[in-house]
């Protein structure tokens, strides 16, 4: 610390410059935080088009129903590991205009294929379990509609009319839906299947789409064309797809797209590196002088490669904080909404370690040069 | 040429050549010196002279190709790199034409920078710098930048951050070089009174007569040899120079009294 005086003496003789380039480095290390948490993204999306989550819906359209019944004849075929089904609602709270995704699920089934979610305390899961008018509503979603637990809510649907004509449908919120995953999609809505298929003018015993969990990636191209074929000679086919037959083009093209990307982002990210690694440098070429004077009043070579180190590394690792503050508020803030996109889309730890190693990195680089010209005592006084 | 005993530096045989693409230039040609401790010598001579080499091996700054350099009781050809760094931190000053002052430091923590790699604790540093800013003049301008003060204010500056360890020897290269005769004659007289009054070993080099005429003894070098002197400044009237003035035999005025340690001079 009793070099503290003499540093920022001299950060504060150039503080412009100096202001330039820790904004610079700022901004490059806020890229840098965002390339990585698109990187993920966009593999996690990758692997998502791998999945063995497999979506079955009617062969002539998916908005035609399915018999409820084939909930269960798809749950007994091999290789399933937990199946559900849901249907849109169609739902509007108040104005038209404020719609939101609102699914009607089988409370049980739904629960257990999706483990990531969380409804609330175990007495407003069993609330919303129990069914009738009790909905949960997801964290995003509740915040949107500025609805809380206990609330009970007039919903609209464009779709269902109840059987006296209606298309005001009374719900209550159980439970709030939240999720350990960051990604997790949590603007949506949850209405049980039960007291809704009793009250529906039409459309009873159906379901929109059944979700089938596959034993593993590699079964799930098999267990699709196995569904299909048990229901082909049925009155109403099925068509499976999803994340395997549809998806695996899909898949292809967002892997091709996110590395492209990808590859942009990094030769920005390096080329904006490099340019602030010699900007830095030159700063310290300036500075010659003022290392020569050092060293004729008695600093060594070591004392004086630790003032340019320290300096260097200390600078970089602040813009490296300031940019993992903002960057991190940003991703994780704007996260919620783009993972209706790109899941996976927030700042993580090791994320936070890259940035930081890479501050390291650039501060060294910047003072190697110095750090070896400061050698030289006479040149630097020249 | 012979030793002399009571030389507080000593040069002997000091070869120095410097590489310019394929020619090797000798800038000091088998160079022998002795000064005395307390003695104020100006050092003239034509611009590639090898008067700044002499100064730069006398202050451990470059190192002789050949020759010994002493410089009480310390060798310096045969010191490392870090021992020259913590010998000129204990024993040298150095005053530049440029002044040298860091431009983001005010003028009391530029003359604090030497004993920032010592032990000495803030409050000990403190007095110092005091102390040091007192003896030239400017305890006023503690507080001021460098572009705050003028350039006999900056030289003064300059001369209290050489001083502030206390050194045996100043080394002074053009100190009134981008200074008018006005302001130069008031650090002369600093630089004089610092011999005089506290028997520093001064060894400036200048170009100019008028600023020569402060030291006790003249020396002239040039093609890297030493020259004779061809007068003795005026504040030394009474010596005469030697044939050829490596050697200087005169002794701080005994009626002058040995300086005590610096915290306590100043």
């Amino acid at each position: 610390m009793r070099y503290w005086s003499l540093v920022w003496g001299s950060v504060m003789s150039r503080k412009w410059a100096y202001l330039a380039t820790f904004a610079a480095l700022v901004l490059c290390f806020i890229l840098s935080s965002y390339m990585l948490a698109f990187s993920r993204a966009m593999s996690r999306g990758v692997q998502l088009s791998g999945t063995q989550r497999l979506v079955v819906w009617h062969k002539t359209s998916i908005i035609e129903l399915l018999p409820l019944s084939y909930v269960d004849e798809v749950a007994k075929l091999d290789d399933v590991v937990a199946v559900t089904h849901r249907s849109f609602f169609g739902g509007y709270y108040r104005d038209p205009g404020n719609q939101l995704p609102m699914w009607v699920v089988d409370p049980g089934s739904f629960m257990r294929y999706y483990p990531e979610y969380s409804f609330g305390t175990p007495a407003q899961a069993a609330d919303f379990l129990a069914g009738g008018e009790a909905i949960a509503v997801g964290r995003a979603a509740a915040d949107a509609l500025g609805w809380k637990q206990g609330d009970r809510v007039p919903v609209h649907s464009v779709i269902w009319t109840k059987k006296d004509d209606s298309d005001v449908w009374m719900f209550r919120v159980a439970a709030i839906v939240d999720s350990k995953d960051p990604s997790a999609n949590t603007r949506q809505v949850f209405i049980p299947y039960g007291a809704f298929n009793e009250a529906r003018a039409f459309g009873k015993n159906g379901v929109g789409y059944i979700e089938v969990m596959a034993r593993s990636d590699a079964a799930s191209p098999a267990l699709a064309k196995r569904i299909d074929a048990h229901f082909e000679s049925s009155a109403k086919p099925t068509h499976t797809s999803t994340l395997s037959g549809f998806l695996q083009s899909f898949a292809s093209q967002i892997g091709e797209i996110s590395s492209l990307v990808y590859s942009a982002m990094a030769i920005v990210v390096v080329t904006v590196l490099m340019m602030l690694v010699g900007q830095l440098a030159h700063g310290f070429s300036l500075r010659r002088k003022e290392f020569g004077v050092l060293k004729t009043i008695g600093y060594d070579n070591l004392t004086i490669s630790g003032l340019i180190v320290g300096e260097s590394v200390a600078l970089s690792f602040f813009a490296a904080l300031i940019g993992l503050i903002v960057a991190g508020f940003s991703i994780n803030a704007s996260g919620p909404m783009v993972a209706k996109y790109l899941s996976g889309f927030y700042q993580t730890p090791s994320d936070m370690a890259v940035v930081a190693l890479l501050a390291l990195a650039m501060g060294l680089l910047a003072s190697a040069l110095p750090v070896l010209q400061a050698r030289s005592i006479l040149s630097a006084l020249r | 040429m012979s030793h002399d005993p009571a030389a507080f530096i000593s040069l002997r045989r000091v070869c120095k050549s410097y590489q310019r693409g394929s020619e090797k230039i000798r800038v000091l040609n088998e160079l022998d010196l002795d000064i005395r401790q307390g003695e104020f010598v100006a050092i003239m001579g034509p611009s590639g002279s090898g008067k700044t080499t002499l100064l730069n091996l006398l202050g451990g700054l470059d190192r002789p190709d050949t020759g010994t350099i002493r410089t009480g009781g310390h060798e310096l050809n045969r010191m490392g790199v870090s021992a020259l760094a913590k010998w000129r931190a204990e024993h040298v000053g150095f005053v530049f034409q440029s002044y040298n002052l860091l431009e983001g430091l005010s003028a009391a923590r530029n003359v604090e920078l030497p004993l920032l790699v010592t032990r000495m604790s803030g409050t000990e540093r403190a007095q110092r710098v005091k102390a040091a800013l007192e003896v030239v003049g400017l305890s006023e301008r503690h507080k001021h930048k460098p572009n705050q003060l003028s350039g006999g204010q900056q030289q003064r500056v300059a001369i209290a951050r050489a001083l502030i360890s206390d050194p045996d020897v100043l080394l002074c290269d053009e100190p009134t070089g981008d200074l008018d005769r006005e302001t130069a004659n008031q650090v002369l007289k600093l630089l004089h009174q610092l011999n005089e009054a506290r028997g520093k070993t001064i060894l400036m080099v200048t170009h100019d007569p008028l600023a020569a005429a402060f030291a006790n003894h003249i020396i002239h070098v040039d093609k890297g040899a030493i020259l004779s002197a061809p007068h003795t400044s005026a504040h030394s009237a009474a010596e005469e120079s030697q044939p050829l003035a490596a050697s200087f035999r005169s002794p701080p005025d005994p009626a002058t009294p040995h300086p005590p340690a610096f915290p306590a001079l100043i």
